[in-house]
């Protein structure tokens, strides 16, 4: 006889967690941290302080699950709270960097992480073409502003709806939805100016 | 001319038959429009290749060996704030609360003109180099939140003021313990730094309101 077993849903382990089952909360960090740091290497573009950034925000999640009320999935939920957190490592960099008077960080859009310069963390495929799309990609991202790269990561490779994205970053749905023009017409524009510049 | 969610049902590919028609008869009359289009969906598609950058090995385990740590330590329990003990206590602190949020919608009213006087104690006179002069573009995730801030400089009597995406408080020393505690309440205090010039004490710390 074959036993099939499913992986316990989210609202069960969340449940779990509120009551104090760190192993619930272990198998939600399993199932969702991964994705999350996806997301937040891609607005942050260093790898390092990406993986800081997710700590600090399931950490949080941690200390915020009594507040959770399950309006919305948990894993937007924890979206909120690591876009919020990358916001303010940003936020913190920037003015750190603007103390030192820093002269390499004079750029015009000042929201990208200061001293900025390595290509973020090793990428797990070794595939040559997706490495290069993944250059390609984050050298296009790191020419946006933080709105845009946080919207584009969100919708197309987070895959989040414009509801979901409108709840994470706390805005209209119609100013995702144009905020999310301005984006991929500034990231076609990034690439295809980064193309002809080779 | 053709609407942006049109436009964006075609790039995403979740377009119906006949609105695809007319995005492709746009695209015919318009070639800038069609390369634009197209250089969307590059760029999406791209997004899409990359996929999923995997977790870093041994993020659950150090989150979960984490969950103990305690929160952050008052600021005035740390060993610079004891060694300043008589100073804070004799001069006003400069508080500016950065909030960790996005951008509130842009047809609610704007807060970044609201102003609430001080009824008691002195203003903050910011020192060269003062932290507070860093100029800040910071958003706000949550209007309530910022709402929420103001309302608590108002309970203690302080200065507030909103600029440009942070709440600047200015809360006479004596009184932070007060306002820290309040503050809590609404979410995860956390202090970022602090600068002594001039006689005055600049304290920055950051309020996250989940």
């Amino acid at each position: 006889m074959l036993a099939v077993t499913s992986p316990p849903p989210d609202d069960l382990l969340v449940a779990r967690a509120r009551q104090g089952d760190r192993a619930a909360f272990g198998q939600l960090v399993d199932r969702h941290g991964g994705r999350l740091f996806g997301a937040v290497v891609r607005i942050l573009g260093d790898a390092a302080v990406a993986e800081e950034v997710v700590q600090d925000a399931l950490v949080a999640a941690w200390r915020a699950l009594p507040k959770f009320r399950g309006d919305a999935r948990f894993d937007t939920w924890l979206h909120r709270i690591a876009v919020n957190k990358a916001r303010n490592k940003r936020l913190y960099r920037r003015r750190r960097a603007l103390h030192r008077h820093d002269p390499l960080h004079t750029d015009a859009d000042d929201d990208r992480p200061p001293l900025q310069l390595v290509h973020p963390g090793p990428l797990p495929d070794r595939a040559v073409d997706r490495a290069e799309a993944s250059r390609r990609l984050q050298a296009g991202l790191d020419a946006l502003t933080a709105e845009h790269r946080e919207v584009l990561v969100l919708r197309d490779l987070q895959d989040l709806d414009y509801d979901e994205i409108a709840d994470v970053l706390g805005i209209a749905r119609g100013t995702v939805k144009s905020r999310l023009h301005r984006a991929r017409a500034a990231l076609a524009e990034a690439i295809t100016a980064l193309e002809t510049s080779r | 001319m053709i609407a942006d969610d049109m436009l964006h049902a075609w790039v995403d590919g979740t377009i119906d038959p006949e609105d695809r028609r007319t995005v492709e008869d746009a695209f015919a009359a318009d070639p800038e429009l069609r390369a634009r289009a197209h250089a969307m969906r590059d760029a999406r598609d791209l997004l899409r290749r990359v996929g999923p950058t995997p977790a870093p090995p041994g993020l659950t385990d150090a989150v979960l060996s984490r969950l103990d740590e305690a929160p952050d330590v008052p600021w005035w329990q740390t060993p610079w704030a004891r060694r300043a003990e008589g100073a804070l206590l004799a001069v006003a602190a400069g508080l500016v609360l950065w909030l960790a949020v996005p951008t509130a919608p842009p047809e609610a009213p704007p807060l970044r003109d609201t102003t609430i006087p001080a009824s008691e104690g002195p203003p903050v006179r910011i020192g060269p180099g003062a932290l507070t002069r860093v100029p800040t573009r910071a958003t706000f995730s949550a209007r309530e939140g910022a709402q929420a801030v103001l309302d608590v400089a108002a309970t203690l009597g302080a200065a507030a003021r909103v600029d440009d995406g942070a709440v600047h408080l200015e809360i006479p020393a004596a009184r932070w313990p007060e306002a820290a505690a309040r503050l809590r309440a609404l979410g995860t205090l956390t202090e970022e730094g602090s600068q002594a010039s001039n006689g005055q004490v600049d304290i920055e710390v950051r309020l996250e309101i989940p």
